[in-house]
């Protein structure tokens, strides 16, 4: 018997990413993002190789750099919000209902405060490095 | 999505590629060039290669790849 995963769900089919649109406009733009990153990524490693052999593309480097800057931006804060869920067993960041949660902090006794702030100063240093970037990086 | 044993390397180019963009940044302020230059923005390519070949796979390879038989 030949069994086939189907990659789709009552939200419609996976492939399709505007269908997260509706209920989670982060978990949209990440995809958004991560679409576009797929692509502009191996661009970007490509052009640092000619930048890195051919002089006077320091202006050009800058400027793409700013945009993947940009757009990597949902990407990194996602990633740490994921291993935040996976260091806390999902009471941080996670939707789990009100009475599994509370039996989860009595197994573990783990409280995800202080974890839930990694990611949001994760993304402060983040956006202050880009400021730094633009006003004093000169490739 | 899948998952697939390569994601570990997906993931490590989603945190480190920002890592080293923001050493980078921080050098700026210090005036650093040279050979440390050439090695983060290097190592910088090399990491968005390996984000960006491995998410091509996932994306557009691996989902729509067909299971095997089971007998």
């Amino acid at each position: 018997m030949t069994s086939r995963k189907r990659l789709t769900d009552l939200r419609g089919p996976q492939a399709r990413i505007g269908r997260l649109l509706s209920f989670s406009f982060e978990a949209y733009l990440h995809m958004l993002t991560n679409r576009i990153m797929v692509f502009l990524s191996l661009a970007y490693a490509a052009f640092i190789v000619v930048y890195l052999l051919v002089p006077g593309l320091g202006p050009a480097l800058k400027g793409i750099t700013a945009v993947v800057w940009v757009l990597w931006t949902p990407q990194f804060f996602e990633a740490m919000k994921a291993l935040v869920l996976v260091r806390t067993r999902g009471l941080a960041f996670g939707h789990l209902n009100g009475e599994f949660a509370h039996l989860y902090r009595k197994r573990y006794g783990k409280h995800p405060g202080p974890w839930r702030a990694v990611p949001f100063i994760g993304l402060a240093v983040w956006v202050a490095a880009f400021v730094i970037m633009l006003a004093r990086w000169t490739p | 999505m899948k998952t697939s044993p390569v994601m570990i390397f997906e993931y490590a180019g989603m945190l480190g590629v920002p890592a080293l963009l923001v050493v980078i940044a921080i050098l700026s302020l210090a005036g650093v060039t040279g050979a440390l230059w050439t090695v983060l923005l290097s190592l910088v390519a090399a990491g968005c290669a390996v984000y960006g070949l491995i998410s091509v796979r996932q994306v557009y390879g691996h989902a729509r790849r067909k299971p095997k038989e089971e007998s």
